[in-house]
């Protein structure tokens, strides 16, 4: 089966000779079709850069990319991709409507009646006519996502497709994800900082970091194993000297690195060696934690 | 690719209103109130001291309007726009993830030259009206050309011509800054700066002499323009001689500013519009 976004020993370099500065190494990814695939790294890490080589925005230095199974990146296959890179790419002077038009007019699709169903699917029917430069942060977000899915896509690709949205607006992002996905068969790839949000709407995700691919795999094997009991106790040397290895400090508590089904017994171990114990928590891996693992808890 | 992307560059043009008035519509506006306010002044307050009116030279002269620098201004807003717009909305990243880079720039090429051509035509009939106007105001004897329709329509073809193709230099010289920049402004202050020095070398220009004075496009356009004079009826044309290295040299440079215009956003990295 032919991979959404494939990528060869992919490379970007800025600047010549010793001025030169690597935004992506030689990066090789393979992202399969028919899933949420989130591409996740600090800022700096060359998300953004990854996209945008494999929209054709940017030429690779080195390497190349593969989208929906070709190599040559031009306008028969975007037209099968839509896309939504960093803040959202508007005409300021076009409304809604207008800008759905233009977009319309430039990818050689004639079907006004799609242009309202995608305003309709981001919410944005009722200020159609409103010219974009009056919208906030979430409605350029929602209308540039309209744009993306004007052409009923096959791989949408989406840069941080959450900024600007509040809480409700986030909430509709993530259902609107997972039904592209489940009901339309359509692949994004998305990247976030949002981690909760990836870990929610993500099936697979690659962490990259300096232009790198660090680590990559599905979610739910990423953040599945061993999690972790947080205790708030006091004396905190008292209970880290009986947990030995497996504890370590955790802002005002201790991390204990055991599993769930040994909690009870060490809860009773601590209170009969005398520590007093304000709070015993059970600790689910997140991605976060994975994340911060992965990428050092400097990012 | 190329007519999908030209429909989307008109309407995109035809939704910007103001833009649009100010690059093209603007021109013709001015010279239809300017030649009736002209002639009112005169029949009114002077009386008519010219004692003729010729329509068809006004409308000649119409296509001229754009040709010296400070009228070119509108143009080069309105060629900053088309080609420096998509820089300074930060919408390559829409546009070209739609269509092809080259048909893309094309299609703004020729949306700014149908715009142009709109423009000039408007010109040229606001001045031919204003002479209409002079005509019914004063009652005086209506001149026409005493070559034949053949001629006079060759004639104006020929200046509509001569100024089309200099404006169309201009905005290839406006579409490579804006590239090599990825600034709307620098595109107009360059242009600018670049149509000044033009102006600066016509003043010697204008006395006639070397033909390599056509490779400023304002004294190419010009020695067109006195050429079409000609075909007119004119004897007092004096740099009919630059017509056809003027024609040569409006053609180059057009090749040559678009194709390096082109050459380089082809390659460009869009990391950032």
């Amino acid at each position: 089966m032919t991979a959404a976004l494939e990528t060869f020993g992919l490379g970007k370099s800025y600047g010549r000779g010793t001025r030169a500065v690597s935004a992506l190494g030689a990066l090789n990814l393979s992202i399969p079709k028919g899933l949420v695939y989130g591409v996740l790294g600090p800022n700096g890490a060359g998300k953004s850069t990854l996209l945008r080589l494999a929209l054709g925005l940017v030429r690779p230095s080195r390497g190349y990319v593969r989208l929906l199974g070709e190599q040559t990146i031009d306008a028969r296959v975007l037209r099968r991709v839509g896309a939504m890179i960093e803040a959202p790419a508007l005409y300021p002077f076009l409304t809604a409507r207008e800008t759905m038009r233009t977009f319309a007019k430039l990818s050689g699709l004639n079907d006004p009646a799609r242009e309202e169903a995608v305003l309709e699917r981001v919410g944005l029917v009722e200020a159609g006519d409103r010219k974009a430069r009056t919208y906030s942060m979430g409605m350029r977000q929602r209308l540039a996502l309209a744009g993306a899915l004007l052409t009923r896509p096959e791989l949408l690709i989406l840069d941080e497709p959450t900024n600007g949205l509040d809480p409700a607006g986030i909430q509709e992002m993530r259902t609107l994800i997972r039904d592209l996905v489940e009901k339309e068969g359509v692949t994004i790839i998305l990247s976030s900082h949002l981690l909760d949000e990836v870990q929610k709407v993500c099936d697979r995700v690659a962490f990259i970091n300096r232009g790198e691919l660090v680590t990559e795999g599905k979610v739910s094997e990423l953040v599945a194993g061993q999690g972790g009991l947080f205790i708030r106790a006091t004396p905190l040397a008292k209970a880290l000297e009986i947990l030995g290895a497996r504890g370590r400090i955790d802002s005002d508590g201790i991390i204990a690195s055991i599993r769930e089904e040994e909690a009870p017994a060490l809860i009773r171990d601590l209170a009969a060696s005398g520590v007093d114990i304000f709070e015993a928590r059970w600790m689910t891996q997140s991605l976060e934690r994975v994340f911060m693992a992965t990428m050092g808890d400097g990012q | 690719m190329i007519a999908e992307a030209l429909r989307a560059e008109l309407y995109k043009l035809s939704r910007n209103r103001w833009s649009m008035f100010w690059a093209f519509g603007f021109m013709p506006a001015f010279a239809l109130a300017s030649g009736l306010i002209e002639q009112a002044y005169y029949h009114f307050s002077m009386g008519d001291i010219i004692p003729y009116s010729a329509p068809l030279w006004d409308s000649f002269s119409g296509f001229g309007t754009l040709s010296a620098s400070i009228f070119q201004l509108c143009g080069i807003a309105g060629a900053a726009i088309i080609f420096g717009g998509e820089y300074r909305w930060e919408t390559w990243r829409a546009s070209l993830t739609r269509n092809d880079r080259i048909p893309v720039m094309l299609a703004k090429l020729a949306t700014f030259a149908i715009a142009i051509s709109t423009c000039l035509v408007l010109c040229s009939l606001a001045r031919l009206t204003s002479g209409l106007v002079d005509a019914a105001l004063t009652r005086t004897e209506t001149t026409w050309p005493s070559v034949g329709a053949g001629e006079i329509a060759l004639a104006h073809l020929l200046a509509f011509t001569a100024t089309f193709m200099q404006m169309m230099v201009t905005a290839s010289f406006v579409m490579l800054v804006c590239v090599i920049t990825r600034a709307m402004t620098a595109g107009i202050v360059a242009t600018l700066l670049f149509l000044f020095a033009c102006e600066i070398a016509s003043i010697r220009a204008n006395a006639g002499g070397d033909p390599l004075w056509t490779l400023f496009p304002n004294i190419a356009g010009e020695g067109i323009r006195q050429a079409a004079r000609v075909v007119m009826g004119d004897t007092d044309a004096i740099l009919t001689g630059f017509a056809l290295p003027g024609a040569a040299a409006l053609v180059m440079w057009f090749v040559l500013l678009t194709a390096a215009a082109l050459a380089l956003f082809a390659r460009q990295d869009l990391s950032k519009e």
